[in-house]
């Protein structure tokens, strides 16, 4: 059984995403990738446009999604933060 | 009692003791503040708090151990006026309380509804115990409840690095904790019960200063 994601990694799941898409993603397209509820993804996206990892572009009426200098900073120092946790179990 | 304002050759191999012990503890505290704002993670928000709490008790500890070398008293409810040592114990205990009381609940915390109001509850069972050591005077009831504190975390530990099929890692986590929350434990009895660590003060010390600059090595290595 595969094991349930956790608040972060699905974070660094979408950013990845994004990043892998040529920092440039459609809501839908990042929605289905992103293995995520509707529901969820939205909560998602709602925090990471206000914590400021990802903004919002408007390109001939098509919404896009693309990361900020914050959300390529998060994706980098992801493995560290994770080994952070693990080494002190939190 | 005439205050002496000199200090003796044991309280200046104290304040070095809680001076390396305060840094390091702020350290990982100040170290830790990126990858928090970063990811508003609560296990690490618990992890930081235990540590500004182990700083600050730390630092009452080291005022309460100067105040005994000028005052020539060797217990905390002995001073003069009493309300100094009242105070000064109310403080130490609670906070001390405090820390051990984060370090186990950012261990534990995935396991608790996040809406539970189970940080409340920390601070009633801290402010109780630290009623009842001090109207008791009764530094043992304090020694009991931390070193229980500590023993439910050290069996967290325990059960997580078995679980894990004893990942290096947890084993690395587990030996930290035990001796972390021990001498951390064994320092705060020091105030109430100062026979308690008798010659093997230095080497207790010693540990100590170790664990906690382990535990800054640790965060460093991955805080960068």
């Amino acid at each position: 059984m595969e094991k349930k994601r956790g608040r972060l990694e699905i974070i660094y799941d979408i950013l990845d995403v994004i990043n892998k898409n040529q920092n440039r993603i459609k809501y839908t397209p990042l929605l289905r990738k992103s293995n995520l509820s509707t529901k969820r993804f939205s909560g998602y996206v709602a925090e990471l446009l206000e914590k400021g990892f990802i903004k919002e572009l408007e390109n001939k009426n098509d919404k896009y999604f693309c990361l900020t200098d914050k959300g390529f900073y998060y994706l980098e120092k992801y493995k560290n933060i994770t080994s952070f946790i693990e080494d002190f179990g939190l | 009692m005439s205050p002496k304002l000199f200090l003796m050759p044991e309280m200046e191999m104290e304040i070095i003791y809680s001076f390396i012990l305060i840094v390091s503890s702020l350290m990982i505290y100040a170290k830790t503040k990126e990858i928090y704002n970063l990811t508003a993670d609560k296990g690490i928000k618990y992890f930081r708090q235990a540590f500004l709490f182990f700083a600050i008790a730390f630092f009452s500890r080291m005022i309460i151990l100067f105040l005994f070398n000028l005052f020539g008293i060797s217990r905390v409810f002995d001073f003069s006026p009493r309300a100094v040592g009242l105070i000064s114990s109310i403080f130490f205990v609670y906070i001390s309380t405090i820390a051990i009381f984060y370090l186990l609940y950012s261990l534990t915390w995935k396991k608790w509804d996040p809406d539970s109001k189970l940080v409340w509850l920390i601070y009633l069972v801290t402010l109780i115990i630290t009623f009842i050591v001090i109207s008791t005077r009764n530094g043992f009831i304090l020694l009991i409840f931390q070193l229980g504190l500590s023993l439910i975390a050290l069996g967290i530990s325990y059960l997580r690095y078995l679980k894990s099929k004893k990942n290096k890692h947890l084993r690395n986590n587990l030996i930290i904790y035990a001796l972390l929350f021990i001498f951390w434990t064994v320092n705060t009895i020091q105030l109430f019960i100062p026979a308690f660590l008798g010659m093997f003060k230095i080497l207790i010390y010693l540990i100590s200063i170790a664990t906690f600059l382990s535990i800054f090595y640790a965060v460093i290595k991955r805080t960068g």
